[in-house]
């Protein structure tokens, strides 16, 4: 499989086993201490654990990102070369023809000029 | 692997009809060297047949401009027929211009019997004369030569008609070789476009598979963008799962769920006093609704 068939990498969602047992367990510690500012401190560490997993899956997706309009960018200009040189081949048959119609012409004897060909 | 035909597109030449004036200058070339050829050949053999009066100077100048007649005529009578030929052949010339063409080749070939016939004629009267008679005096006695065929200036002769003829042929082949008739200039001209019109329905065929392209590489674009939605989405799943159970084992463990749950309230009212909690950076509208979830502390 060549690297522009590849599909874009998985996404890997952080886990939270390790956070919810550490809090759960800190919970337990200080059963009959829990009070508001100890909620705000789990508070602070859930929102800074959400934060960094959602840089985390922010930054896969900026990769993939990076890589799929790589990829667009390379189709979309192969694109454009064949765009411009249809347009170039398009020129090209029309002055053949026309070359060959004038050789037509001299072939049967009704071009002007017919006596300027060696 | 079969070529590319967008980056490298085959060598169709354009110009049907004409040849190139890279040949061109090449045929001129071939032309100027045999001419070139042919004069040195033609001085020497006039130099000898003339020895008696090029000895003096006399006629310099006048065997210079004779040398380089003949050896242009040599030259450029069978390229002039070869064209004759060609127009007359392509119609372009009517066919009364063949006499002309057979009274040049007859003018040629005139030339070359009358340049061999001179040059062995030369050796016989040399070889009668003995030598250069004007420098020695004329003390040896005259002796009578006659032709044959094994004398040195006889084969010389011949070598030198060998020479010349080969020239002109060369140059006949030139112009043949080089000017085509009408009929396959328009029939190669017809082929010319038959093979534009290939190129350009396999470009068609291309373009098609490029859009194709194009189109697949957007289309995984966007399955990569709901992958990483649904990623955000399991993400926040399991961080209010969390929560939750963080909020469950809370309430387990207090005696007075009145008072977790007043600790509860008095954390939410605070949340939405300061809302600047975690801006998502991509869709917030779609990842899980924060606002409504009851456990969101």
């Amino acid at each position: 499989m060549s690297k522009r068939d590849r599909p874009l990498a998985d996404y890997s969602v952080p886990k939270t086993r390790r956070l919810r047992r550490r809090l759960l367990w800190r919970l337990r510690r200080m059963r009959d201490a829990v009070d508001v500012e100890t909620l705000e401190v789990f508070e602070h560490e859930l929102g800074a654990f959400e934060r960094a997993g959602v840089a985390d899956i922010d930054r896969q997706r900026t990769r993939n990102v990076a890589t799929s309009a790589a990829r667009v960018a390379t189709a979309q200009k192969r694109e454009e070369l064949i765009r411009s040189a249809l347009v170039r081949a398009e020129n090209d048959i029309r002055r053949a023809e026309v070359a060959a119609e004038r050789l037509d012409a001299k072939l049967l004897g009704q071009d002007p000029d017919l006596h300027t060909f060696a | 692997m079969a070529r590319d035909i967008v980056l490298k597109p085959p060598r169709i030449r354009s110009g049907v009809g004409h040849i190139s004036p890279f040949a061109h200058v090449l045929v001129y070339v071939l032309l100027l060297g045999m001419i070139t050829v042919d004069y040195v050949l033609l001085s020497q053999a006039l130099t000898l047949l003339l020895r008696n009066d090029s000895q003096y100077g006399s006629i310099g100048l006048q065997m210079y401009v004779i040398t380089l007649g003949i050896s242009l005529a040599v030259v450029s009578l069978p390229h002039v027929v070869a064209i004759i030929m060609r127009r007359i052949q392509a119609g372009v010339m009517s066919r009364r211009w063949s006499i002309v063409a057979v009274a040049l080749a007859l003018i040629w070939a005139a030339l070359l019997a009358a340049i061999t016939i001179a040059r062995i004629k030369a050796g016989i009267d040399a070889q009668s004369a003995g030598g250069l008679t004007g420098l020695t005096g004329a003390t040896a006695a005259p002796t009578t030569a006659t032709f044959s065929w094994s004398a040195p200036d006889t084969i010389m002769a011949f070598l030198m008609l060998g020479v010349l003829a080969t020239s002109g042929a060369i140059s006949f082949i030139a112009a043949w070789l080089t000017t085509r008739p009408l009929l396959t200039a328009a029939e190669k001209a017809h082929s010319h476009v038959e093979r534009l019109r290939v190129h350009h329905d396999r470009l068609l065929g291309e373009a098609v598979a490029a859009r194709e392209e194009t189109i697949q590489a957007m289309r995984l674009d966007h399955e990569d963008a709901v992958r990483y939605t649904g990623a955000r989405i399991t993400f926040a799943s399991r961080v209010d799962l969390l929560r939750a159970q963080l909020a469950t084992r809370l309430a387990q463990r207090e005696r007075d769920p009145e008072s977790t749950s007043q600790i509860i309230r008095e954390l939410k009212a605070r949340h939405v006093a300061e809302p600047s909690e975690i801006s998502p950076a991509i869709p917030p509208v779609q990842l899980t609704d924060r606002a409504a979830d009851p456990l969101s502390s």
